[in-house]
This record gives structure tokens, C-alpha cells and sequence, in this order.
């Protein structure tokens, strides 16, 4: 059985070319919050079969979960060949969850949903995937709301930029302004239906202050995080997720007024002159858990 | 068959035709060598002649024979054009069985094989060998076994007389009639000349070899005059180009990024990152990458090193540039940017091989190190380091500055990917030690930070800043669940290859061919 309980927050998702033996084996050193195995863009035609096969291969020999990693397996689109069998490998190779990709559609929830129970009953698994869906395409983001809500195994919603791009016959912007409406409404449904959300590649590896100002941008809006291409861009976005010391210290002073406070039996509490409630504390108790991801002192 | 013990029964019984004293090596003790110089006649009388002459003249008065030993140095690296120059006209002069100790040997030195093969060269002594020529002596090519010597240790070796130099042959780009000479001006710049200066000094003839003949006196001298028998002009003797190859390249690869990460941990949280600290940077990608976080905590936390020590790039001089390093102390430029440096800022100081790191002089500069960052291909459990043989057990790297700046730095400490390829590079035992374990402080991966149990005071410290630290057997083991546990390499034990000195010179380890 694959028990994997996630214990931090989902804030990047690595993309990984299916047919790469040694990015497999490295991947797990980078530490992302969930590695996406990809059977679809990133894998030719005449290589999809031996992906599959690759990716039930590995993915049954290396623990990543024991490492904290969460697996997904983006699979080829309803409009494949390849879609049934690239589902069948995901149940074979025990992953946690799929990522749909150009989801449209309820419908498409549902073929995607019978395919799973069909082949996680045919391989005695005792364990639901999970799953993630990316919207590409205009239809998709209007109907964002009612197909995320359509199977209780989803968790998250993320924006596909390329696609969805060439779909609304639009040209990329400077600071991706083409996407702001996308953007603001996937997050307006993930917050609605309590998913996580996230944003699109940034595709220049080589630019680190770019993809800062970008990610902070995102956060801004309301964004969990971000699918990554480089593993580089995991430390890019630790590092906007890291919380300052005088946050920290911050935080726990709270937690230990907060529980002060919890002894006196009081709903409400004055801390640093301000009145505090529960809202506001758990905001704070989420600082030094991410703290404790990111080993600060302290928070330990 | 198990590897055999060095012990020195073993040494005599199997080594008789090295030319050298050799003992095996003992941690906790330090090997005696008994100074000595090789000059027992003076050249000269003080009677001013004319130095300059031509190759086949200067070996023929150097009085070169069957039978003796040469030197080199390698501050070409790759695009050495020196050593192939004169081992040509050995040959046509018909010298045979000389031993070639090299500073160290690169691709440029693939030929050397051959003249192995023709008789012309008996033995090899240097601090690394690579490519084609390494190949060739893992495979048992050559009857005497090579000697490998750490940087420190070759020059307590020259000094001692444990190596004595017959004739150096010395590349300089710049050197005037009489031989003061230097490497920082002309076209064939490779800037410092730390090799060179130690074998300039001991060798009973020094022949300074230059393309570029300047007005006399030089107004820089790495080598000088006295030191100098004969100057010979050559067409070319180097690729400033080629100084710039192998280990030495800056990445953005993202698990050198890591453990740049990691290494970055391990200094800031010492109590020895404050002013005027000391470092010296390796030549490998994770060091390299390590500078810029360290710039980082250096500028937020107002602290100065007051000297970088050893192989120089851009990015020591790039952080002499911003205040962040008072001096650097330079036995080898690694890069152009180096090479200009040296040449243009007064406190970018050319040093030798003996003043960085030979263990039996007064101190060398390594004495003074705070930290140092080294590179390997594998460590074990026992902290023991390689960086001479790969995986298939070629010898195929170098010594370097490794083993002396290990022992004498503060805090040494070794950073490397936990896996390359398919293998794990922490294992339970090296294929070859290079760097003893118990001179080793600190092992940086990409899994994670491991001491030393030997170095109590930096476990405390490191718990005490929340430093999350492994053992080397959690990184074994982790990285053995995903590539599994590689098969040992099958010697052929009565087939030495090389022989391994620790830097004062006791023998470490011998390398064998490989059964098959």
C-alpha cells in the first residue's frame, strides 16, 4: 500500500522527462514538493512505450515518498492514443497521483476517474491516485470551476501557459499581463473548492531574479506554487517561501501567548497591543511549520 | 587475493627499483627528512657568461644521461607545448631510461606513452596523470611504478633530496639573456610559476625555456638568475588557452548548487568565519559555486578574508576586486583572469609549491588556512579520500594540493555528489587513498553534511547552530537504495602500478593494475 501523508505545504512540482533514466535518480536529491513524471510533452512518440515501462520500472524501485517527495505522472491528453495506457502505468507504477493535462470538461474527469477504478481494481490496489488537473485552453478555465469539483481525488488546479496561450490567440507580454485573468479565476476555484493552485513554467532557466519577481507575483494573487523545469527553481522558490527570523520569533511568540491564553479559556487575546483570534493565530502557526521545513532554528 | 598491508617488509621486499626511500605511512606520526641541497658544484664562479643557446646545446652541456631524472612543470596544463619540444631532441640525442617528474601530467602528455614504450622514459613521477597516458600506466606499461606526490610533498621531496632533479626544463613567457624569468608577460602567459621555482632552485641544471626573450633585467622575477643555467628560445611554449581546461569551470548545475549550499552551511556557522579569515577554494564546479553564496553571507555579515590560498580563478580575484579578500597567494593560475591579476595587482602574490604547502619547511602557507574546500570522486565511511582513480580504477587525477591542505587547514572539508552515474561515491572503502580520513574534517554532498567523529568541537558547534548533520553510512546506505552496491574492482596485486605518498612523504597507498 502506498501511504503517503503529505506534511508540507505543495509549493513546487518538478517536471521530469519520463524517458530519463538519471534525472529519475537524481530528482530525489532536489527535494521538490512532488516530482511530475511527464509521459507527455517532454516524451517522443516512437519513446512513449519505453517511458511507460521506464517509469513502472523506477518509480517501484525508488522510495521518493520516503523522502518526502510526492509523485505525479502527467499523462497524454483524452485526444491521445496514448491516454488508457499511460493510466494503466500510473496504477502499475504506484504513483500518488496524475496530472491531467488540457482538461475541458466534466466529462473528462469522469473517463479519466472510470479508467483509474478500472485498473486500480485490476492491479489489487488498495489505495486512490490522487489527481491534478491542468487547464490549457479558454473552455477550460470557464468550466475550471465544475470540472475541478468533479471527483472527490482532486486536489489541485494548475494553469498549462503554452497552450492556453494559443488558444486565446494572444502574444506573450513582458510580464505575462495575457494571463492575468486565467490566473486570477483558476485561483478564485481553488480557493473556492479548497485545492491547491498552481501557475505555469517559467521557461528561462538562466534568469533567477525573473523568476523571483515572477513568483512573487503569483503568491501575491493567491497561487500555491509553481511547476518548475530546473531544479534550480526549487531553491528560487524556497527562498520566497523561507520565513524571515523576525517572522519566525514573531509567530512563536504567538503560539505562547496564544496558549496562554487557551489556559484562561479566553476566545480572544491581546497580543502586542492588537486583539488576536484563532484566524489569525493559525496564520502564524503555518510560519513555524514551514520553518521547521526549512530547519531554522528555533521552530524545531 | 586481499590487498596486501603496507608494511616496511612489504615496501622492500616489492619496491627496490623506485629510487627512493620508501615508508609506509603512520597517522599519528610524521615522517623526518634531512634538508639537503643537490648543488655540490657551483656552475659559474661568478664569471658572467652568455646563458642563451639552443636546445640541443643546453641538454648536451647540462650533461644529461641515461639514467637520470628530468622535471617539469605543468602551469600549461592542457595546452602545454614544453615537454614534447625537449623530449624530441632527447630522443634524437638518444638518451634513454630517464624518470620524468612532471609538477603533474595532463592530456597534453598522452605522448609520453610512447617514449615509455621506445625506452626513452623509464619512470614517472608527478602529482597527477589523466586521459590516455593514465590509461597506459594502469595497465602495467610501465615497469616502474608511478610516484605520486601532493604538491607539498614533491617540493619536501625536491628539498629533501627524496627527488633529485637532474635538469629542469622550466617554460617561462617572459624571461631576459641570463633566465630571469616569469610567467605573467608575453603571449604564452600562464602566470604563477609556483612549480617551477622549486625545481628552478634544487635542480643541478635549470634550462629556462621562452618565446618571448626580453630586455635584460626582467622587471618581474619568479625565477631568477641564480637559479638559471641556460636560456633557450622556442617558437611557442604554451596555449594560455589551455590553462583554463579540465576541473576548472563554473556551472549551474543543480547539485553542485547544493552543495555549494551546504558548504556555504558549514562555513558560516563555524566561529572561524570572521575577519580575516583564510580559504582556499577548489577548482571544481561546487566550490566554485560556493563563492557566490559565501560573497553573500561575507557582504551581509561585514566580514574579510584576509588571504585566498592556492589554485587562483576569476572568482577569488573577482572577490579581491570587491574588498572581500585582502590578498591572494598563488601557486597556480587557473584562468585568464587569474593570469591578468597577478601580473597587474601587487597584493595577488606569486608563491612557491615549497611556501604553499611543503610540510618540512619553516610554514607554509597552508599552516594558516582556516578552511579549505576540496573536491574528490569518492570518500568512505572512514572519512579516507580518492581523487586518483575512477570507478573502473584508472588512474585518471591528481593529488594536487589535496592531502596538504587537508591536514594543515583548520577545517578541510570535501564536497562531492553523493551519486555519479551509476555509483555511489560514498562507499566503505576507497579505491585508493590520496587524503587520509583522519585529516579529512568535513563531508559535503548533495544528501547532506557529515563530520568527522575525530572533530568533537565542530560536532558541538555545528548542534549548537542547528547545522542538521548525517553520517557517511545514512549517505552510503541512501544512495546504495537507489543505484545499489557497486562490484569491487579486481586487482591483479602483484602488478603495482603507482606508488601514493602522504605529504611527508611515508607511502599511503599503491595502486595495481586491474585483473582483466
Amino acid at each position: 500500500m502506498v501511504k503517503f501523508d503529505r506534511v508540507k505545504p505543495r509549493k513546487h512540482m518538478l517536471f521530469v522527462p519520463a524517458d530519463r533514466p538519471s534525472l529519475y535518480r537524481d530528482s530525489v536529491f532536489y527535494k521538490p514538493d512532488t516530482i511530475m513524471f511527464d509521459l507527455e510533452d517532454a516524451v517522443a512518440y516512437s519513446e512513449k512505450d519505453a517511458a511507460r515501462m521506464l517509469l513502472i520500472e523506477i518509480l517501484n524501485d525508488i522510495d521518493y515518498n520516503a523522502s518526502g517527495i510526492e509523485t505525479c505522472v502527467r499523462i497524454n491528453g483524452l485526444d491521445t492514443e496514448f491516454f488508457e495506457k499511460d493510466i494503466e502505468a500510473c496504477i502499475k507504477a504506484k504513483a500518488n497521483m496524475i496530472r491531467l493535462p488540457k482538461a475541458e470538461t466534466v466529462d473528462d474527469v469522469n473517463q479519466l476517474v472510470a479508467l483509474m477504478e478500472k485498473y486500480e481494481k485490476e492491479n489489487n490496489l488498495d489505495y486512490k491516485l490522487k489527481i491534478f488537473i491542468a487547464f490549457e485552453s479558454a473552455l477550460g478555465i470557464l468550466n475550471a470551476f465544475e470540472v475541478a469539483k468533479a471527483s472527490d481525488r482532486i486536489v489541485g488546479i494548475a494553469l498549462g501557459g503554452m497552450d492556453y496561450l494559443l488558444d486565446l490567440k494572444g502574444s506573450r507580454l513582458p510580464n505575462r499581463e495575457e494571463l492575468l485573468y486565467a490566473r486570477q479565476h483558476l485561483v478564485h476555484v481553488g480557493r473556492a473548492l479548497k485545492l491547491d493552485v498552481f501557475d505555469v513554467v517559467y521557461g528561462n532557466t538562466s534568469d533567477d531574479q525573473g523568476f523571483i519577481n515572477e513568483f512573487k507575483f503569483i503568491k501575491s494573487l493567491g497561487f500555491d506554487g509553481k511547476s518548475v523545469i530546473h531544479p534550480n527553481q526549487i531553491r528560487l522558490i524556497n527562498e520566497v517561501y523561507k520565513p524571515t527570523q523576525e517572522q519566525l520569533e514573531y509567530a512563536l511568540e504567538m503560539k505562547e501567548a496564544f496558549e496562554e491564553s487557551v489556559k484562561l479559556g479566553k476566545g480572544v487575546f491581546l497580543f502586542k497591543g492588537n486583539m488576536v483570534d484563532k484566524p489569525v493565530v493559525e496564520k502564524q502557526l503555518e510560519i513555524i511549520e514551514l520553518a521547521k521545513e526549512f530547519d531554522m532554528e528555533g521552530a524545531l | 587475493m586481499e590487498k596486501p598491508i603496507l608494511t616496511k617488509e612489504y615496501l622492500e621486499k616489492n619496491f627496490k627499483n623506485t629510487g627512493t626511500n620508501l615508508v609506509p605511512y603512520q597517522p599519528k606520526e610524521v615522517r623526518t627528512s634531512t634538508f639537503s641541497s643537490n648543488l655540490k658544484e657551483l656552475p659559474n664562479k661568478g664569471i658572467v657568461r652568455d646563458k642563451v643557446v639552443d636546445l640541443e646545446t643546453a641538454i648536451k652541456n647540462s650533461g644529461l644521461q641515461n639514467g637520470m631524472t628530468i622535471s617539469f612543470h605543468h602551469h600549461f596544463r592542457n595546452g602545454d607545448k614544453t615537454v614534447k619540444v625537449v623530449m624530441e631532441v632527447i630522443k634524437k640525442l638518444g638518451i634513454k631510461d630517464l624518470t620524468v617528474a612532471s609538477s603533474s601530467f595532463t592530456d597534453a602528455h598522452n605522448f609520453l606513452g610512447q617514449y615509455i614504450k621506445d625506452g626513452y622514459v623509464k619512470a614517472l613521477q608527478s602529482s597527477g596523470c589523466r586521459d590516455e597516458l593514465g590509461e597506459f600506466i594502469s595497465a602495467g606499461n610501465c615497469e616502474t611504478p608511478l610516484i605520486i606526490r601532493s604538491h607539498g610533498g614533491r617540493a619536501r621531496a625536491i628539498e629533501s633530496g627524496d627527488l633529485k632533479i637532474d635538469v629542469a626544463f622550466m617554460a617561462a613567457s617572459a624571461s631576459d639573456c641570463m633566465g630571469n624569468a616569469n610567467g605573467m608577460m608575453g603571449k604564452s602567459r600562464c602566470g604563477s610559476l609556483g612549480y617551477a621555482m622549486v625545481d628552478a632552485q634544487y635542480a643541478k641544471t635549470t634550462i629556462i625555456l621562452t618565446d618571448n626573450l626580453v630586455e635584460y633585467p626582467n622587471s618581474v622575477i619568479s625565477i631568477p638568475q641564480n637559479h638559471v643555467d641556460y636560456v633557450v628560445e622556442v617558437d611557442e611554449i604554451g596555449d594560455s588557452k589551455g590553462i583554463m581546461s579540465g576541473a576548472i569551470r563554473l556551472t549551474t548545475n543543480p547539485k553542485e548548487e547544493i552543495i555549494a549550499e551546504n558548504i556555504t552551511k558549514v562555513i558560516v556557522n563555524s566561529s572561524l568565519f570572521k575577519n580575516d579569515f583564510s580559504i582556499q577554494m577548489g577548482s571544481g564546479g561546487a566550490s566554485l559555486s560556493a563563492v557566490k553564496y559565501l560573497k553573500k553571507h561575507m557582504i551581509e555579515k561585514g566580514v574579510v578574508a584576509s588571504y585566498a590560498l592556492g589554485g587562483i580563478t576569476s572568482h577569488q580575484v573577482s572577490m579581491y576586486k570587491e574588498g572581500l579578500v585582502k590578498r591572494i597567494l598563488d601557486t597556480q593560475c587557473f584562468d585568464l583572469a587569474a593570469v591578468e591579476s597577478i601580473y597587474e595587482n601587487n597584493d595577488h602574490i606569486e608563491i612557491s609549491a615549497s611556501m604553499y604547502a611543503n610540510p618540512h619547511n619553516k610554514s607554509p602557507f597552508v599552516n594558516n588556512l582556516d578552511f579549505v574546500i576540496l573536491s574528490a570522486l569518492e570518500v568512505d565511511i572512514n572519512f579516507n579520500v580518492n581523487v586518483m582513480t575512477g570507478s573502473d580504477g584508472v588512474i585518471r587525477g591528481a593529488s594536487g594540493g589535496h592531502s596538504d591542505t587537508a591536514e594543515a587547514a583548520k577545517i578541510s572539508i570535501v564536497c562531492l555528489p553523493l551519486i555519479r552515474g551509476r555509483m555511489s561515491c560514498v562507499v566503505d572503502k576507497v579505491n585508493t587513498i590520496i587524503t587520509p580520513g583522519n585529516t579529512v574534517d568535513v563531508i559535503v554532498t548533495d544528501f547532506g553534511i557529515a563530520v568527522n567523529p575525530l572533530r568533537k568541537d565542530l560536532l558541538d558547534e555545528f548542534s549548537k547552530a542547528g547545522v542538521k548533520l548525517k553520517s557517511l553510512q545514512e549517505m552510503r546506505d541512501f544512495a546504495e537504495g537507489i543505484v545499489g552496491k557497486a562490484k569491487p574492482i579486481e586487482w591483479d596485486y602483484n602488478r603495482p602500478v603507482a606508488i601514493v605518498e602522504a605529504r611527508d612523504g611515508s607511502v599511503l597507498d599503491i595502486i595495481y593494475k586491474r585483473k582483466g
